[in-house]
């Protein structure tokens, strides 16, 4: 398949959605078997949403635990809290399994306890847990035992199935799609926050309704100073002026389907006539030319059966490894681990890549004077090696510095 | 009333934000919280992050650890640009890792080197799986204890440069809301509204959105909306690209932040000229709504504004059967002090209105087969009585 787009076509949807969403449970189920779980309870967006595939209203916060998905092993059962109505979820989940949104505990008390299989389990998995929930649990399935279902549906969803290749892929075509539009606002004068908005704007003109990730859209710092924490990065948008001739990180991300797609790029502040070629200074392509070569040696480090850390390596041959943020990170129904960088060492995963997995490799170069260049590209490993799925150019940085005729 | 005052200090703000957690952990006994939950994380650390889905959140965390008796918060973020100013470098941190074992090891070893190891009671606000299972022994002999309710009763009253904070998030939701009213008319699609919100959300200053923003065509009757667990008016369901007809009445919901204090704008909107029903429908809203409002002082209980509700609306309730008539605001959204939700009448009548609290009204009118009104206000319940900060025109009757 190689349409990009959202409409529904007469000969079907571009993605069989119904067929994902029962192959997805299959494998959960098949975890379950193997690890021998009765009952998975989820409140992460992307577990519960792997599971049940529902449409669940977006929200950009983290709210305390409680089992919003529970999936009863024996009876195949998807039980939903917080489901007042049946839009938005699949029909071949029974309006009894669905709980309405509730703020009183004996009415949650109520639903969980008539979970049909709950009080028999002996294996309870858990993406996060709280000391009540704890206590209910203890009470209505006296003999289960509880254990980490994170990482259970961390593994179980690493590694994707074509069809979600195909959502990440469409994701990613609407995320380059609204950076290119928020390029074409790029102009001395524009405010950061004005690029933020652009983008979100340039999103719901896809048909979509929020982004994944507010996003950068910000001025590279000139110069961050040669300390070894410096900041070469400013994220947070604000509203500050861009000026002419800087160098301006945008990056930001969009849900598909609940699947994330990412797109970053530096471009230079220089006018309505960004995109000529000559405008850019020799010192922001060089910048580029060493982000590029960088990026190139970290994707080509994504083979299938590489450690993730060898992204950092490979990286590092190249340049300095940025302190502050990822290098490499899964993605999917929204980011996955593993992480390699942005955390500390002491938290690192030993995580290989797996032919299926997807990731964002991600990083920037400073030069003092010049600025920064971020980039992020999203890479799948296929058994053959690294394929890379973003299509954004570098552009208008990309020409090599040799073929420039000097200013 | 003393008119309210529109200066703001972000700095002021955080230091009072975190004496009043230090007496809150004093008054429970407690040697140090560390704090996970959106709103409660930047309660108490006051940084800035780049707003994103729950995935994202949890693997690039803000998290805060605050120790009793300390200055100033030891804040742990991916956005380190996002930090206070007036934050001393020793509290400034690498994100924690509470995703996996290694990361909630390191977690701990963090926690007992900047407590000094010897904490006996520590509040948490919530858990990752490997949190929950590991923190326990790792941080033993300290006892783990729910912070929930301590952060509930930090957050509930807020302070004058709180209020500053929200009336700005209140005024630029209302703005954005009033762009995206002039782009409604029929033909126009429901996510195109959603662009126009945000597009001018951020030109105005807004710093995040937290709610997928919700546009809805909603049905004439009950029954023409989607199957219902309680057979009430189906609102909020997420926003689509439905194409917007003639006549059609749209009820809004939009939660967005200023410096992370929420506002939540809902408005009604018809595509068109209303009908003779819908005027009727606003008109005992406006009523509704005002007779509540009027009686928002201290001392105030919950069961006194639902009477007065459902006496204006002629003896039925008249809010959302899985809402409530009224509920708290402060950073991120809705806060757990509620009127009228599912409780029970005792929770309404414990409930006590105090100044400094931070209260939303948002009845509903609905007459089957011609749909309803619903908008929502925010007040602010002063010493002596309140402060309305809403001020919406509801411009096809004005």
């Amino acid at each position: 398949m190689n349409t990009r787009g959202t409409m529904v076509l007469e000969e079907g949807s571009r993605i069989d959605f119904d067929a994902l969403r029962l192959d997805r449970r299959a494998r959960v189920r098949a975890m379950m078997d193997e690890h021998d779980i009765d009952v998975l309870m989820c409140i992460r967006q992307g577990n519960a949403r792997y599971v049940t595939g529902h449409r669940p209203l977006w929200r950009a916060v983290i709210t305390p635990w409680a089992p919003m998905c529970t999936f009863v092993r024996a009876t195949g059962g998807i039980h939903l809290l917080a489901a007042t109505w049946d839009d938005g979820i699949p029909g071949d989940i029974p309006h009894e399994n669905l709980f309405a949104l509730t703020w009183n505990a004996s009415n949650t008390v109520n639903s969980i306890a008539g979970i049909e299989g709950l009080a028999d389990a002996r294996v309870i998995a858990v993406d996060g847990m709280s000391p009540g929930l704890a206590k209910l649990l203890g009470m209505l399935a006296p003999n289960a035992r509880l254990v980490d279902g994170e990482a259970l549906m961390r593994d179980v969803r690493a590694v994707k199935l074509p069809a979600e290749i195909e959502c990440l892929r469409t994701a990613i075509a609407i995320a380059e799609g609204a950076l290119a539009t928020v390029t074409t606002e790029l102009r001395p004068g524009v405010r950061e926050l004005e690029l933020k908005g652009a983008f979100e704007a340039a999103v719901c003109g896809y048909g979509l309704n929020h982004v994944a990730y507010e996003g950068t859209f910000c001025a590279a710092p000139r110069d961050a100073g040669s300390d070894a924490g410096a900041q070469v990065l400013r994220r947070i948008p604000t509203e500050r002026p861009i000026g002419a001739g800087e160098l301006v990180v945008l990056h930001g991300a969009v849900h598909y389907a609940g699947y994330e797609g990412i797109a970053g790029r530096t471009r230079p502040c220089v006018g309505p006539s960004g995109m000529v070629n000559s405008t850019a200074s020799r010192g922001q392509r060089e910048l580029a030319r060493r982000f590029i070569a960088a990026q190139a040696s970290a994707i080509d480090a994504c083979g299938p059966g590489a450690p993730a850390n060898a992204v950092a390596t490979a990286w590092a041959r190249h340049e300095a490894v940025p302190l502050d943020a990822p290098l490499l990170y899964g993605i999917g129904l929204g980011v996955e681990g593993p992480l390699v960088g942005g955390v500390p060492e002491a938290a690192a995963e030993d995580a290989s890549l797996r032919p299926g997995m997807v990731v964002v490799v991600q990083g920037s170069v400073h030069e003092p004077g010049v600025g920064t260049y971020f980039g992020a590209d999203v890479v799948a490993i296929s058994d053959d090696g690294p394929r890379r799925l973003s299509r954004a150019s570098h552009a208008p940085l990309d020409v090599p510095t040799d073929a420039l005729v000097p200013a | 009333m003393t008119p309210p005052t529109r200066e703001l200090d972000l700095a002021r703000m955080r230091a009072q934000r975190h004496a009043k957690l230090q007496h809150e952990m004093d008054a429970r006994g407690i040697d140090a919280l560390l704090l996970l939950g959106t709103g409660n994380a930047m309660y108490a650390g006051g940084g800035q992050t780049v707003l994103a889905d729950n995935a994202r959140r949890y693997q690039q965390r803000l998290i805060v650890l605050v120790v009793a008796g300390d200055d100033a918060p030891h804040v742990f973020t991916p956005y380190a640009d996002g930090l206070p100013a007036e934050l001393p470098q020793s509290h400034r941190h690498a994100p924690l890792y509470a995703e996996t074992d290694a990361g909630v090891e390191h977690m701990a070893r963090t926690i007992k080197e900047l407590t000094g190891g010897d904490c006996a009671r520590i509040g948490i606000d919530d858990y990752t799986a490997p949190m929950w299972f590991q923190l326990p022994r790792l941080l033993a002999p300290a006892e783990l204890v729910d912070a929930t309710q301590l952060c509930v009763d930090a957050r509930v009253i807020k302070l004058p440069d709180e209020q500053e904070c929200m009336r700005r998030s209140w005024e630029i939701n209302e703005a954005a809301t009033y762009a995206a009213e002039q782009a409604l008319r029929p033909g126009v699609r429901l996510n195109e509204l959603s662009g126009v919100f945000l597009r001018r959300l951020f030109e105005l200053g807004a710093t995040a959105n937290f709610l997928d923003p919700v546009f809805q065509a909603m049905p004439e009757r009950i029954a023409d909306g989607p199957w219902s667990t309680n057979g009430d008016v189906p609102f909020n369901l997420i926003t689509t690209d439905h194409i917007i007809s003639e006549g059609e009445v749209i009820w809004t919901d939009t939660v967005m932040g200023y410096e992370g204090y929420a506002s939540d704008v809902g408005r009604t909107w018809v595509a068109g000229r209303p009908s003779p029903e819908l005027r009727d429908l606003y008109v005992r809203w406006q009523e509704i709504t005002d007779a509540v409002i009027e009686h928002l002082r201290p001392g105030v209980t919950g069961d006194v504004l639902t009477r007065l509700a459902i006496e204006a609306n002629g003896g039925t309730k008249p809010w959302l059967d899985h809402f409530f008539l009224a509920h708290g605001l402060g950073l991120e959204g809705g806060e757990p002090q509620q009127v009228g939700a599912d409780r029970g009448p005792e929770y309404d009548e414990q409930f006590v209105l105090q100044p400094g609290m931070a209260i939303v009204v948002e009845p509903v009118t609905w007459r089957d087969g011609h749909a309803g009104w619903r908008c929502e206000e925010l007040v602010f319940i002063t010493d002596d009585g309140h402060e309305r900060v809403s001020h919406y025109p509801n411009e096809p009757f004005e």
